[in-house]
């Protein structure tokens, strides 16, 4: 495949590679921003707020130019790679966050009611009631994000990433049939996505099991 | 009213709650001697359960004070804030709520809803807290739904394994809000029973209830609300036999009572 298709192998490392690492980013960096959007401080609360808001805002490519070639120009020199899983991984911890908000807001209040008059401590409570009660309802929204990541990650290959993007490019530069170079690329961000649904599907149908 | 006062277990203190700028209890005072069943009625919306939620802080008091065993609670911090609730988790480990709507954690077995605050706020082990639990739902006569999730069980299981997740945490008094409310009628009466048995032992409560019947038979004192304030109630016998106040009179009229 890869003498047909040159570069082929490496380009879908870099893809799910900048994928999988921007979502970890954003899956980590998402909990202190639910954190402080939910604090009773309106000055801290704000600020997670306006954090929100201000990224998602701007249009993804912009957060990566401003990264790669701001930050990268001088003061944080990164390589296209390391620019994109930062970008990508700060753009979906806005957007993480907010599904953890809506996933903590649709628990019913009755259920802090009752940690609190069980005098439950926070992590416990976190552990053995909130997270096991937030994973059904947070599973699906965050593995549709996933699948916009996935797509998103082709802007990488502006900044110079050798994504299964610009794999695509260059082949068709080359072998000057862009049709099937391209509808090749199409299917494999296809077959990239269909398992990510496959086990949101599968995992949320064992939480239903058990609920 | 008034009894041995060094019997006092809970202590309300002119306390008021203030939604909207409203004021929903308005300086309200209430003593509960250890060993009582205290039974608050009254009208919709007359702050019953504002007043009951204020006794473990769940809700915010805008003024007065709660007084456990003759200790002022002095919770610290901005409410709702983790310190908030910190600090008022050696308070709350003394107080039993029982829910309208249950509150019991789905996605955990009956079973595990009454061991999971033993192990984590008594520091129980598992073998211990699940050996208490299984005797809870037992006496709660539950042995059969202990294996299942709270939504397998009827509303009037679901409760008594309200009760018994309570009961497992060895309060000193429990707090019970509606806790009939949300059942269909056929089934209630065996929360009530349950109710009588943990009365006939001893237990401290506090109960906002529209069950004449259970106030009457079961409580030792009958605290009447209405618009925010306590406008009638005493000795429960006495208060059904002839309340003192026309408000009063008309409810228990209304609720054919009287």
């Amino acid at each position: 495949m890869d003498v047909l298709f040159h570069g082929l192998l490496g380009a879908l490392a870099n893809t799910v590679g900048i994928t999988l690492g921007a979502l970890l980013v954003g899956l980590v960096l998402a909990v202190p921003v639910t954190w402080a959007a939910r604090s009773t401080s309106p000055a801290v609360s704000g600020a997670a707020v306006a954090f929100i808001q201000i990224v998602r805002s701007v249009p993804v490519l912009v957060w990566l130019f401003l990264i790669y070639f701001g930050l990268g120009g001088g003061m944080l020199p990164l390589p296209p790679f390391g620019a994109a899983v930062a970008g990508l991984g700060i753009v979906s911890s806005a957007y993480v966050a907010e599904i953890y908000r809506s996933g903590l807001a649709a628990i019913p209040a009755g259920q802090r009611d009752a940690i609190h008059s069980l005098a439950l401590p926070a992590g416990p409570a976190l552990r053995r009631i909130l997270l096991p009660q937030l994973l059904p309802i947070v599973l699906p929204p965050l593995s549709s994000y996933t699948i916009g990541l996935l797509k998103d990650s082709a802007l990488a290959s502006i900044i110079g990433v050798k994504d299964l993007t610009a794999i695509g490019y260059d082949n068709a530069q080359t072998n000057m049939n862009g049709l099937l170079t391209f509808t090749i690329i199409g299917l494999i961000y296809i077959g990239l996505s269909v398992p990510v649904a496959a086990l949101s599907r599968h995992v949320g149908n064992k939480v239903a099991a058990r609920a | 009213m008034e009894r041995d006062p060094a019997a006092t277990l809970l202590r309300i203190e002119n306390v008021s709650v203030v939604h909207d700028g409203k004021a929903v209890v308005d300086r309200v005072s209430l003593n509960v001697q250890r060993g009582q069943v205290v039974a608050i009625i009254g009208p919709s919306g007359a702050g019953k359960s504002s007043l009951l939620r204020t006794v473990n802080f769940l809700q915010q008091p805008a003024g007065g004070s709660i007084h456990l065993a003759g200790e002022e609670v002095r919770p610290q911090g901005r409410p709702g804030s983790r310190k908030y609730e910190r600090s008022l988790r050696k308070h709350r480990r003394r107080v039993g709520v029982v829910f309208q709507h249950f509150n019991l954690f789905p996605h955990l077995t009956a079973l595990e809803n009454v061991v999971v605050a033993q192990v984590h706020v008594h520091g129980r082990d598992t073998a211990e807290a699940k050996a208490r639990a299984l005797a809870e739902l037992e006496r709660l006569n539950l042995r059969d739904c202990a294996g299942k999730l709270p939504g397998q069980c009827s509303g009037g299981q679901q409760q008594r394994i309200a009760i018994a997740r309570a009961l497992a945490l060895d309060p000193e008094i429990i707090l019970f809000d509606e806790p009939t409310s949300a059942i269909d009628p056929e089934l209630s009466a065996e929360v009530l029973d349950a109710l009588k048995g943990l009365a006939a032992q001893g237990i401290t409560m506090l109960v906002v209830t529209h069950e004449m019947k259970f106030a009457q038979e079961v409580a030792d004192e009958v605290v009447f609300m209405a618009g925010g304030r306590i406008v009638d109630g005493g000795p429960s016998a006495e208060f059904f036999q002839n309340p003192s106040t026309e408000r009063a009179r008309k409810f228990l009229q209304a609720v054919g009572r009287w």
